[in-house]
């Protein structure tokens, strides 16, 4: 099997990934997971956001009902993690192609509006339904159950093995969202999105690759959520609110909607930077506002955008971008964390692939 | 939206002695360095970069040996914000003067306050960090019961206790009960029954409530007509019932439902900046004309502060379980004390819940000197049974469900020109902290079943 | 896409559907006594009450939960036109529309508290915020004419958190409530509904602030002008009108009307930062129901809703609030341009 050096990549960031916990407290390996669980979240909703041109202010339902139906089939009589995650992501993808009829044919700022008004509406249904979602009090100790790996069964109860177990999950929907967005499928909604009536026009029927993607979007935002809920032990309808529905915006913002690793490492920065900032402040969404302000008068492509935009100018003037491979590549990711030249470096590579 | 789109550029060529060779490497300006080089610098990088990191730790630390840290959380932001700065507070007074008079096993006390937005997912997350993060070596406060509940699922795997001092929801303490929870505030069951045994000895036979849909509301207005029903079979519960959103503004329409369902008392469960609303919205409509209200935490200070004079007189409290002008006969001395030091401090009268934090704090300080430790395990055992102080009443940490027992009072509001919030609350009675407390058989039995309580069928609409 | 902002009467051409729906919103009300009358109470314990059995067909009930409809109408009107006029000239969808109607509150707080007056903090304090709204068009939108609309939505969210926490910051976090006037103290007792002063007063300012609005959009040569930036940005800047000097003319006007609304509000209930968010979701719900970039749309939606939360209530007490996010939902699979909206979605 040959691995092309994207999978190099893949698999370097992923050992980077797995090694990193490996010096850090507990409270950290938290942080790691969350971000790895936001990160998904911000890269299901950049897939409609970036790539297909349609701002959603109501993805945080899709990551709720995920939660909520991985929460709920946890707490049953055959609690099985995978299972979880599966319908999870089913329920969310169904509730999104739902949702997704009644609006992709409209124009943005409808488009925003009713994604706002389905998100609200599956909020009250979650917080209302009491005999179901437990109501304003939301589902409290979800269980992790152990892995069945064959031979022997993963405990999933210390904060380390969750994470790797959503390491595994995280970086096997990214890689697939990301194929996704490498496959014609993929080009065609960045068509739609830099022309959609030219695309109609054409005969490719804008309307169903927009319904596809919000599908495929809710879906992994039901992963997301899916995975939330074991983490956390506890939800609640907040979790479907359209302040939770601002994060992964946030997130793509200042990350960079034009690069897939964007979402990601905006999660990234805001985690890290929340955890750190909240501490010593409670103005957290004064912070937030402005860098929000700052980012989409000054640098809409955000961190990522402006990162990539450097390194192309940087190009030698053949337009070849040769990059080591293998080890090195892994090595690199790793000193990411605290070589900022280097993270130009890996943020640069990361979207030439 | 356009982007300088590099999609497209595909590089295929490649050095297969691109080991050696010397690249550009991209960022760097273009200077030439072998890729070793460039590997070296940046390990070095990194390992700079994250020295001081480790250096900071390690000096922290050992700096973080000394002090015993108490974590505190409360909800400064949102409805009911003011009920966590008056949770801090009286923190903040205990440590104080914890320290003037030495400390905890010599050692000084350190606070961390954390604001949980009464958000149960924003608690928990507090909850780890102090403990995981900071390091504390014990939890103190929590306002909101949704949190509460919440961050108790937490705690084992944090191994730390958390001492409440405000939310109320008798499950934390019965089905949900994990002995690394203790509660220095009275819960549900017990301001229920003694709000009953009060209102038994009224005429009103027409009943009601406005309450928040979440676990308080239902615990608070179920414990109480339970009790209030069994003392008084001749009342009439009516089906017509409120149930607005904790933290929604707005109860016009159900002050107008209610009103025209008739009841003779309504009891609320709004507390808070509800609280306030409520109270104010009933007003203008003219709503307790003809209708009894009875709250124990509408009545608590902070609504008083806010609305003064719009506070009718004869509505009925227990102030949220202490007004601060009657502590328990035989108190007067130590409570004196504690409200000048309050009112020196912070310039206004101490909270309810600054009564009981403050308590907390300095409970915890006994039960770690007769520790000896501030252990968990050992804090545990300590805990267990401990007789507390409060400046206002004396109770005890039962040992099978670890909730204080203390006597509680319910009185009503009139007017007192001499205070600046112009309304006292009067005519108290008080009730024996036995007689008020469900037994230990009653809650082991509600404990191994897991059910919820009878009383969930008295809840119409929510 | 056309705004109604092009038509003198309120429900223009779209009359004949916009008049049978407005039939059927005064009939909601109508529809839910009689459910409500007929209603068969679910008895789980014989010693809970049929509370309404004994009082037979209540038409004070009916009556004063009208009233709170009109009176919700009024506080979301003023916000909606608004957003909506916003929306109609500029296509700019102002998520800060909520946190300015706050500010309203807090400002006119301070005005109180300096010199007493209520009347004079309901007059001025809409005037600061105007202020504040005029120094964000100029400073924060203008840079932004051209750009794709969803950045422009998610800067005015950003604008929502610093404006939230700036209201934190310089007012704390208690909830602040305005004292009533004492000219406003009291009820009204009209055949038995007892209902306030204060309250009747907010529907009879906001029912006038809406006249006055649409006589000035019909009427007045810059309200003229403000219907053609709507219709034909370009066409009325080739004629020679400032389009930017309206822009931020039109971002002023709606800042004082939901700011106005503001204050009236904050007399009836506390508020707190926070607000500023679930005031929008309201706000939504009526100009997704009346037709975004619709004034008489703004006015029906208002009071659509107003009469949905109010007696919603009384016929399912436990979906409260849920039926505003229904209705939004099927006028958006219906209707998806609003009852009264013009133009293509």
């Amino acid at each position: 099997m040959t691995v092309d050096r994207n999978g190099w990549t893949w698999l370097a960031l992923v050992a980077a990934a797995a090694l990193l916990p490996l010096g850090l407290r507990e409270f950290h390996v938290h942080l790691l997971t969350e971000i790895l669980i936001l990160g998904l979240f911000a890269a299901a909703f950049n897939l409609l956001f970036g790539y297909t041109g349609l701002l959603s202010f109501g993805q945080a339902a899709y990551f709720a009902i995920g939660a909520y139906a991985c929460g709920l089939w946890l707490k049953g009589p055959w609690p099985s993690l995978p299972l979880g995650l599966l319908l999870g992501a089913i329920a969310a993808g169904a509730a999104a192609l739902a949702v997704g009829f009644l609006c992709v044919r409209r124009d943005e700022i409808y488009f925003a509006m009713v994604t706002l008004a389905c998100g609200q509406l599956i909020f009250v249904a979650l917080w209302r339904w009491r005999d179901v979602t437990g109501g304003s009090d939301g589902i409290g100790g979800i269980p992790r159950p152990p892995l069945d790996l064959g031979a022997a069964a993963l405990n999933l109860a210390p904060t380390l093995h969750f994470y790797y177990f959503t390491l595994a999950v995280a970086a096997a929907a990214l890689y697939v969202l990301w194929r996704i967005t490498r496959s014609p499928l993929g080009l065609t909604l960045r068509a739609v999105r830099d022309n959609h009536r030219r695309v109609d026009y054409l005969g490719v029927g804008m309307a169903r690759y927009r319904l596809a993607a919000f599908g495929v979007s809710g879906a992994f935002c039901g992963l997301a959520g899916a995975l939330f809920a074991p983490y956390q032990g506890t939800i609640t309808p907040a979790l479907a609110n359209w302040m939770w529905s601002a994060e992964p915006v946030m997130m793509t913002l200042l990350g960079g909607p034009g690069v897939f690793a964007g979402p990601l490492l905006g999660a990234a920065l805001i985690t890290l930077l929340k955890d750190f900032v909240a501490s010593a402040t409670e103005y957290w969404p004064l912070l937030v506002g402005t860098a929000v302000v700052l980012l989409v008068l000054f640098l809409p492509g955000g961190v990522g955008g402006a990162v990539r935009d450097l390194v192309v100018r940087w190009k030698p003037a053949g337009g070849l971008a040769i990059r080591p491979e293998g080890p090195a590549a892994g090595r690199l990711a790793k000193a990411r964390a605290g070589a900022p030249a280097a993270a130009e470096a890996h943020g640069a590579r990361e979207e030439a692939i | 939206m356009s982007q300088r789109n590099t999609i497209g550029k595909s590089v295929t060529s490649r050095s297969a002695t691109a080991a050696h060779r010397t690249v550009p490497a991209p960022g760097l300006a273009g200077q030439g360095l072998t890729r070793r080089d460039f590997l070296r610098r940046s390990a070095a990088a990194a390992a700079l970069l994250a020295a001081p990191s480790f250096v900071y730790g390690a000096v922290a630390r050992a700096a973080a040996a000394r002090p015993v840290k108490v974590g505190v959380i409360g909800s400064l932001t949102g409805a009911v914000s003011v009920w966590g700065r008056v949770t801090r507070d009286g923190a903040t007074l205990a440590a104080e003067q914890i320290n003037a008079a030495g400390g905890i096993l010599g050692r000084p006390v350190e606070l961390i306050v954390e604001d949980d937005a009464s958000a149960p997912d924003v608690g928990t997350r507090r909850a780890r960090k102090l403990v995981l993060e900071d390091n504390v070596d014990v939890l103190v406060g929590v306002n909101h019961s949704g949190v509460l509940l919440s961050i108790l699922e937490q705690l084992p795997s944090l191994n730390r206790v958390l001492i409440g001092t405000c939310a109320t929801s008798a499950e934390a303490t019965v089905q949900r009960f994990n002995k690394y929870f203790f509660r220095v505030h009275s819960n549900s069951d017990q301001e229920g029954m003694a709000g009953a045994l009060y209102a038994a000895q009224f005429p009103y036979r027409r009943w009601s409530v406005i309450a928040p849909n979440y676990a308080y509301g239902y615990e608070t207005w179920g414990s109480f007509i339970s009790v209030l029903k069994a003392l008084r079979p001749d009342i009439e519960i009516l089906d017509v019932q409120a149930w607005p959103a904790f933290g929604a503004p707005d109860f016009t329409s159900h002050i107008t439902r209610l009103r025209a369902a008739r009841p003779d008392a309504v009891v609320s469960a709004m507390w808070g900046g509800d609280a306030v609303n409520l109270i104010r919205q009933m007003q203008r409509f003219r709503f307790l004309d003809g209708i009894a209200l009875f709250s124990p935490a509408a009545l608590a200070l902070d609504v008083l502060y806010a609305l003064g004079e719009e506070v009718p007189e004869n509505l009925h409290s227990n102030a949220h379980g202490y007004w601060f002008e009657a502590p328990q006969p035989g108190r007067e001395a130590a409570n004196q004390t504690f409200v000048q030091a309050y009112q020196a401090r912070f310039g206004e009268y101490p909270h309810s819940t600054a009564h009981a934090t403050y308590t907390a704090l300095w409970a915890f300080k006994q039960a770690a000197e007769q520790a000896g430790t501030t252990d968990t395990a050992h804090l545990i055992a300590a805990l267990e049974g401990l007789e507390v102080q409060f400046p206002g009443y004396k109770g005890y940490l039962r040992k099978e469900d670890h909730q204080i027992v203390h006597d509680q009072a319910w009185g009503r509001t009139v007017a007192a020109p001499d205070l600046p919030f112009r309304r006292r609350i009067t005519d108290l009675r008080w009730f024996n902290g036995e007689d008020i407390t469900p037994s230990v058989e009653q809650v082991l039995r509600l404990r191994e079943s897991g059910d919820r309580p009878d009383y969930y069928r008295y809840i119409i609409g929510a | 896409m056309q705004g109604m902002l092009g038509t003198t009467r309120i429900f223009g051409a779209a009359a004949p559907a916009g008049a049978r729906l407005l039939w059927a919103g005064l009939g909601l009300p109508a529809v839910a006594g009689v459910g409500h009358a007929g209603h068969v109470h679910h008895m789980m314990d014989h010693s809970v009450v049929d509370a309404a059995g004994t009082a037979g067909v209540d038409w004070q009930l009916y009556a004063t939960l009208f009233l709170n409809g009109l009176s919700e109408a009024s506080h979301m009107y003023l916000v909606a036109v608004g957003l909506s006029l916003i929306f109609g000239v500029m296509r700019v969808l102002n998520l800060a529309h909520g946190a300015l109607h706050i500010a309203g509150v807090y400002v006119a707080v301070t005005l109180l508290a300096w010199w007493g007056n209520w009347w004079l903090a309901l007059l001025l304090a809409p005037l600061a915020v105007a202020a504040l709204g005029a120094l964000i068009e100029v400073g924060l939108l203008r840079p932004m004419y051209g750009r794709p609309p969803t950045y422009v939505l998610i800067l005015t969210f950003g604008i929502v958190l610093i404006l939230h926490d700036v209201l934190k910051i310089g007012w704390g976090v208690d909830y602040k409530i305005l004292p009533e006037p004492p000219a406003l103290a009291g009820v009204v007792d009209i055949l038995g509904v007892v209902y306030p002063v204060s309250y009747l007063f907010g529907i009879a300012v906001a029912a006038a602030l809406g006249l006055l609005l649409w006589l000035f959009l019909a009427r007045t040569r810059p309200g003229r002008i403000i219907r053609a930036c709507a219709e034909d940005r370009e066409m009325a800047a080739s004629l020679g009108i400032n389009v930017p000097l309206v822009y931020t003319g039109v971002f002023t006007l709606g800042a004082f009307l939901t700011a106005f609304g503001g204050v009236l509000m904050g007399t009836i209930m506390a508020t707190s930062a926070p607000e500023a968010l679930d005031t929008m979701l309201y706000a939504f719900a009526v100009v997704v129901i009346g037709g975004l970039g619709s004034f008489g749309g703004a006015a029906l939606g208002s009071l659509l809703v107003g009469q949905l939360n109010a007696f919603g209530l009384l016929v399912m007490p436990e979906w409260n609030m849920a039926f505003m996010f229904l209705a939004m939902a099927l006028i958006l699979v219906l209707r998806p341009r609003g009852l009264l909206g013009r133009g293509g979605a």
